[in-house]
């Protein structure tokens, strides 16, 4: 179904003809995402009728106003990495919002950056430490999107204990309704600035997101002011050494470590004592025990001969309940009690210091990586690709349980040879936001994209601990993920054991998005 | 290795945007964030490297076709490789593996683009894909005191390269390299018109056949001659002769260096002592191919496999190309060596350095893309608050050169071995 | 059956008031809003009462007015505008759960901080206040309307410390909000380790964000779980005097960059002699010895090395403040770090405190930056000068927010609502100044009144959105109509 050469022509008069183009190779490379495989069979969506790359709120208003006009939809992207970008069906003009890409604002005294859509994380973060700041950048990676994060997605990452999950970090917002009206919300609607999302009165906020973003289905964000936290380290960090081994000295004031522990109990204790003793700066389980075999390895073929010749099993076991952690303090006074109450903490707890990561410069590593997230996409690396399935964003013991229950769901699918075998364990989160108010949990696994019986595997797998989640009270799932795993009718298997909530989004759809122009696949279809 | 055998690197790309940023870590402001010249040109994802990936798997299971925009997007590319780096910070993949792999297909179905059928037309009549006649090639030379290898023995082949034989503007350059090689007591020569191009730029076009033809000329030629060492001072020819004349097979009995190598050699050894102060401060440019592209070619043959589940293994395991190796310091070394002078970093550099805009056939085929290139490094160059731009490299300079003088922009530009030649 | 016949069988007969003594009593607050009585006041023991109730007032098109908190009321946002039932929830009271590990409790709406932080204190936890509420006020009355609390430290986002809530929809339908919504029963979470600690969603949409804030016109809440900390092992307070609040001011900003401190807040002497002085002779005396502007903040120690914990907060804190040139102490002449710190830590006294100086108070209050308050103060002066208030009687409040991202600037008029030619000069510098200082660019976030009026038509958007919000979840506008924009 391609455009009529009327709208094609109505949405290049607004954007220019170098801005338009629905030319195969450039459709199909949006049709491309990652996890398609465990949907479609193959690696590609269905594809965009056109894609248009507007430059200012102004272009954006008119082609969300043509499309409503018109009766087409549209899904905008700004990075544009994982499934929900993709149209749900045909007749999409997807909206690349790479051109709006500055940084308009950073306020340092009252610390939040105001971004449009194509600013990435990386960048907002070396301009936010330039100034004493820097922002949450969420487990993905810093190559992602602030505003799409605060906006419209989820927003969980290790810095998550001093930074939150940017659910809660965005403060005023330029939102292009699905109709083409625009409102901006808090503060920023009667002119007053940048600094309140919420108010007059209710908070449209919670039209906007929920723990979840509606990824695309109520409309484009134009501007977005995010919060930034304080960061105590080096104006610029100097990173030393070539690609891929850049690595930067950890300044005075902080500290990287791997905690150990002997039981997902321990590891929990310790957990929400460090939230409590407020001293975590970065904090989460990110390398799993299946993992930890590559520190030693240059290659995959090099950890895959470590691990089959056993040699890799005790420090596998011994990394099983293992977080990271960095200390950072805004004095010397601060790292000192910081350590101090870590110390304790660790007694108490029976949690030590696994020795391979006492290494300075294997600290130096890991202390780029959390603070930079720039590493995180080498998941991909031993197997082409990684899946991650249900979790919560719930308390830390709640954690646990999805932690316990995702090993037991995994080690079917490993026996079956579908996902690699990882020694069952990957419980990828545990942030414990906001210094242990809530944590993050998700069960990693690692999938071949290029093989068909893995990408099924990968997807019956994804399918099977979404209902998990629905069916029993582990806490209440992530949404990108259950709705990768039980596609459209994720609301509707959801909905009835979660306060008939669908019910409710259902008819704010239909409230804010009468012509069903913005593309609702992974919102909510107006109609059951 | 043929573009089908990287289908694997296709479906296994996440389209995470990487290969659009240097490694992340190194991104140091807002400004100079971006690594790819094509994307930011581009702007749709299809210009990036992870673009280009698609498309080719999109052409191989048919669901596309060649069309005008598909070779825009395939040849509006320098080929400079920093989507390659940066994806391989974290990934086993070959972006530009398959990004040269998709050229060579599109040459091999008759997808050509008018511009480099030109300079294919040269380099078949004249080995040069500049458009000059074979018989101008040593002109550049005349005059100088130099042997000519064709006619008698030399240690050293001071290779010149098709940009330093043919742009006179840049004459001074070679000419200055093999001064300093003399002033160095380098028993040095040259093959005057009887040099060939080196063929990098063809194979970077996609036009294979070409650099087998000149790998095989002019390692037969330097065997024969029995040279010790070839220097060049392009960094074109320099990583061709690094990375893709070993793919010929033909053993190579001499040592390939470049002119920064050699030159911040001959200092380290005493044989060349920069005294004279040149007060200046300078930044130095990385050329992509004396940079990141000049990483040695490293033979695999091997299959993928599986283990673990579905942990994919290389047997035998394969060492990637992840820019890690390139020529860096000895530039840096040499411009260190010079009194007086100070050298200042871009925030782009090494490994992650912008390209200058001129390869891949850019130049040629797409010369408004080029020049934006160039300047948007130039700006880069002028934000460190350096007087002057130093750079390795004849392509570069040109480029450099053109986009100055367009914009009547003030920023000096040097070659290395200019500023060392001042400080004898 | 009438109205009053239905009602009873919802509630049963001794829950349901309609003697004019009671209707009078909910017809007027101490704001300016028009004074307006409902038909009854009801008052429901449990969430099954408060459906039956809602769900009778959509059959009845009788308007419900949700009241948690005692008198005196303050905003206006309780009188009915149109008539009603006043459903008030003063008698759901119940401490459902407090959980130490999780720092969390969950209560019901007619639950008071008084009554609340002893409870907590036994588990060894406290719930961050405001300033020195009266102590009638309802804990999730004060969440639900967003109102600063003293410690922006612990106010990540500007609805904490709300988490999950049950609310009653103004269509009847109970719900709810954040990770409570399921799956499974509230039991069934309890059991799996849940604790309602994540207020957001479920999924894709913040429910409790569109209660919250709403001033009632949504639904009414039945519960809510809400964000505790841990009680201080020890405490310690700092006053910073100065005669300039901007010194103050970048002195603040840094110690919020830094996370030092827990209570931080400023004070002009008038407040903080109203906040110590018993009556208005001891306000005006204390006022007259305090220095001009108080920055006070509290350093807590909590079960980790505590004493460790307060002595680098308060040497780092010592170190920035020579820096600024400023001097934190422990007394300043007219009172101590003790006795504020008396007065920050609990409900407060009889009669309430901004009520001491005249018996009558008028908030003007709104949201702005921290580095913009002396423009506003500088206005507001110059207005209160222009009516002939004096200046020396406005008190200041200026509470930090979200760690410092943006800032509650209040200012109180006192007023003798016995005098009606100091009413009519309050009435008319109120209405002057909310104008004045909305077209400054403060932002009544929380906008009672006649600031909703203000704040809707310069935002003629969220109006609109807020009504489709409003037809969704009051489709037949029973909740409170009359308020915000509805």
């Amino acid at each position: 179904m391609a455009l009529t050469r009327n709208v094609y022509q109505i949405l290049e008069d607004i954007v220019g003809p170098e801005n338009i183009s629905e030319e195969p190779v450039i459709l199909d490379s949006y049709a491309f995402l990652w996890l398609a495989e465990t949907v479609t069979d193959s690696k590609f969506f269905t594809r965009p009728e056109a894609v248009v790359m507007p430059g200012s709120t102004e272009e954006v208003q008119a082609i969300v106003r043509a499309c409503n006009r018109y009766g087409v939809k549209y899904k905008a992207l700004s990075t544009g990495w994982g499934p929900w970008n993709a149209p749900g069906d045909e007749g999409v003009v997807q909206v690349d919002l790479r051109k709006m890409n500055r940084i308009l604002e950073i306020d340092e005294k009252n610390m939040y950056a105001v971004v449009e859509p194509y600013v990435i994380f990386s960048q907002l973060q070396v301009e936010a430490m330039k100034r004493g700041l820097t922002c949450h950048i969420i487990g993905a990676g810093a190559n992602t999107s602030p505003l799409a994060s605060c906006t419209s997605m989820s927003g969980m990452g290790l810095s998550g204990i001093s930074m939150s999950y940017n659910a809660r970090n965005p403060l005023a917002v330029e939102w292009i309704l699905p109709t083409g009206d625009i409102l901006r919300l808090g503060s920023l609607g009667c002119g007053a600035g940048w600094f309140c999302g919420d108010g007059p009165g209710l908070s449209l906020r919670g039209i906007m997101r929920g723990t979840h973003g509606a990824m695309g289905g109520l409309g484009i964000f134009t501007k977005c002011a995010v919060k930034l936290y304080p960061w105590p380290g080096p104006r610029q960090m100097h990173f030393e050494g070539v690609s891929p081994g850049h690595v930067a000295a950890i300044p005075q004031n902080f500290r990287c470590y791997v905690l150990s522990f002997p039981s997902w109990d321990s590891f929990a204790d310790a957990a929400y004592k460090i939230g409590e003793a407020e001293i975590g700066y970065v904090m989460g389980k990110q390398i799993a025990a299946g993992i930890v075999p590559l520190m030693a390895a240059r290659s995959p073929t090099e950890y895959a001969q470590i691990r089959e010749s056993g040699m890799a099993d005790e420090i596998m076991q011994e990394f099983r309940y293992a977080l990271q952690l960095i200390l950072g303090a805004h004095s010397l006074r601060e790292i000192e009690y910081q350590e101090r109450a870590l110390q304790e903490i660790l007694a108490e707890t029976g949690g030590w210091i696994p020795s391979p990561t006492q290494d300075p410069e294997r600290q130096k590593t890991t202390f780029r990586m959390m603070i930079k997230v720039d590493g995180n996409s080498a998941i991909f690396r031993l197997s082409g690709s990684f899946g991650t399935s249900f979790g919560a964003e719930t308390s830390c013991d709640a954690a646990m349980v999805h932690a316990r229950l995702g090993e037991e769901i995994k080690k079917k699918y490993i026996e079956k040879g579908v996902i690699a075998d990882d020694g069952a364990e990957w419980a990828w989160g545990a942030e414990m936001n906001e210094h242990g108010r809530f944590a993050h949990i998700e069960e990693l696994f690692m999938y071949d994209p290029a093989d068909p019986e893995s990408a099924k595997g990968a997807a019956e797998f994804i399918e099977e601990t979404s209902l998990l989640t629905a069916k029993q009270a582990p806490g209440l799932a992530i949404w990108e993920l259950a709705r990768g795993g039980l596609g459209p009718k994720a609301h509707d298997i959801y909905g009835p054991a979660c306060s008939n909530y669908h019910v409710w989004q259902r008819r704010i759809k239909k409230a804010f998005d009468p012509n069903f122009s913005a593309d609702a696949t992974f919102y909510i279809e107006p109609e059951e | 290795m043929a573009l089908l055998d990287y289908r694997n690197d296709m479906q296994r790309c996440s389209r995470c945007s990487l290969c659009k940023w240097p490694p992340l870590a190194q991104i140091k402001s807002w400004r100079f964030s971006n690594v790819c010249p094509s994307m930011v040109w581009g702007n749709f994802h299809a210009y990036s490297a992870g673009g280009k990936l698609i498309a080719a798997l999109s052409l191989l299971d048919g669901r596309i076709d060649y069309s005008d925009k598909f070779l825009e997007i395939v040849y509006q590319c320098q080929m400079g490789g920093a989507c390659d780096v940066s994806c391989k910070v974290t990934r086993d993949l070959e972006p530009l593996e398959v990004m040269l792999e998709l050229r060579a297909k599109c040459v091999e179905d008759g997808q050509l683009l008018p511009a480099h059928m030109v300079m294919i037309e040269s380099l078949r009549n004249d080995d040069n894909p500049m458009g000059k006649l074979k018989a101008e090639r040593g002109k550049w030379a005349e005059g100088l005191d130099v042997k000519d290898i064709t006619r008698e023995k030399a240690d050293v082949l001071y290779f010149a390269g098709c940009r330093y034989s043919f742009d006179q503007d840049l004459w001074g350059i070679a000419r200055g390299a093999v001064t300093l090689l003399k002033k160095a007591g380098v028993d040095v020569g040259i093959s005057g018109k009887e040099e060939a191009c080196c063929g990098g730029r063809a194979y970077e076009m996609g036009y294979r056949g070409e650099l087998t033809k000149y790998a095989e000329h002019n390692i037969e030629t330097w065997n024969t001659a029995g040279v010790r060492t070839v220097v060049t001072s392009c960094s074109d020819c320099y990583g061709t002769f690094k990375y893709h004349y070993p793919k010929v097979g033909k053993t190579m009995n001499f040592e390939v260096l470049h002119i920064t190598e050699y030159l911040d050699r001959l200092i380290k050894e005493g044989k060349l002592k920069p005294t004279r102060k040149v007060p200046l401060q300078v930044t130095y440019h990385d050329p992509c191919h004396l940079g990141r592209l000049s990483e040695a070619y490293i033979p695999w043959e091997g299959v993928e496999r599986k283990v673990l589940g579905q942990i994919v293994i290389q047997d035998p395991p394969k060492e990637f190309r992840r820019g890690t190796n390139g020529i860096y310091e000895p530039p840096r070394d040499v411009l260190k060596s010079i009194p007086g002078l100070e050298l200042v970093e871009m925030e782009r550099i090494k490994e992650y350095a912008w390209c200058c805009g001129a390869g891949g056939g850019v130049k040629e085929a797409y010369p408004d893309f080029a020049l934006w290139t160039a300047k948007e490094r130039i700006e880069e160059a002028e934000a460190t608050g350096a007087e002057a731009l130093v750079t390795a490299c004849p392509w570069c300079e040109r480029n450099f050169r053109d986009a100055l003088e367009q914009d009547g922009e003030k920023m000096k530009l040097y070659n290395i071995v200019e500023l060392l030649l001042e400080a004898l | 059956m009438s109205e009053k016949e239905e009602l009873i069988a919802i509630v049963g007969a001794e829950y349901v008031f309609d003697d004019p003594e009671n209707l009078e009593s909910y017809s007027r607050d101490m704001s300016f809003v028009r004074a307006m009585k409902p038909q009854y006041v009801v008052k429901p023991q449990n969430a099954e009462d408060v459906q039956g109730i809602v769900k009778w007032a959509n059959n009845s098109g009788m308007p419900l007015i949700p009241v948690s908190s005692g008198p005196p009321r303050f905003r206006g946002d309780t009188i009915p505008t149109l008539g009603g039932a006043v459903v008030d929830l003063s008698q759901m009271k119940r401490i459902i759960r407090i959980n130490r590990r999780n720092r969390v409790a969950m209560v019901e709406p007619g639950l008071t901080f008084g009554e609340l932080q002893p409870e907590l204190e036994k588990e060894g936890l406290r719930l961050p206040m405001p300033l020195a509420p009266r102590s009638s006020k309802s804990v999730i009355g004060s969440l639900l309307e967003r109102e600063p609390t003293i410690i922006p430290k612990y106010q990540w986002d500007i609805s904490d410390p709300l988490l999950c809530t049950e609310v009653v929809f103004g269509t009847g339908d109970l719900f709810r909000t954040g990770e409570a919504a399921g799956p499974g029963t509230i039991e069934d979470q309890w059991a799996s380790g849940q604790a309602q600690t994540n207020p957001m969603g479920p999924f894709q949409v913040d429910f409790f964000r569109l209660i919250q804030g709403a001033q009632g016109t949504m639904g009414i809440v039945t519960w809510a779980s809400v964000r505790c900390e841990l009680l201080p092992q020890a405490h310690k307070l700092l006053l910073v005097p100065s005669d300039r609040l901007e010194g103050l001011i970048d002195f603040a900003y840094r110690l919020l960059r830094a996370r030092l401190g827990d209570e931080l807040l400023l004070l002009n002497s008038f407040n903080l002699a109203a906040l110590l002085g018993e009556d208005a002779d001891q306000i005006r005396s204390l006022r007259e010895g305090l220095p001009p502007w108080i920055l006070i903040i509290g350093i807590a120690g909590y079960e980790r090395l505590p004493q460790e914990r307060i002595e680098y907060q308060e040497k780092d804190i010592m170190d920035i403040a020579q820096q600024f040139g400023v001097e934190p102490v422990s007394a300043v002449p007219g009172t101590s770090a003790r006795e504020v710190s008396k007065a920050l830590s609990k409900p407060s006294g009889e009669p309430y405190w901004k009520l001491r100086f005249k018996g009558g108070c008028h908030d003007i209050f709104f949201l702005t930056t921290l580095d913009r308050t002396p423009e506003f103060i500088g206005a507001m002066y110059q207005m209160a000068e222009a009516t002939g208030y004096p200046s020396t009687d406005i008190g200041i409040y200026l509470q930090p927010q979200m760690q410092g991202r943006a800032c509650h600037c209040e200012f109180n008029l006192a007023c003798d609502p016995n005098n009606p030619k100091e009413v009519d000069r309050v009435r008319t510098l109120f209405t002057s100044s909310s104008e004045n200082l909305i077209k400054l660019g403060a932002f009544y976030s929380r906008p009672y009144g006649p600031w909703a009026d203000m704040a809707y038509r310069r935002d003629a958007e969220s109006a609109i959105a807020s009504r489709k919000v409003k037809g969704i979840f009051d489709p037949n506008n029973v909740m409170n109509p009359g308020k915000l924009c509805f």
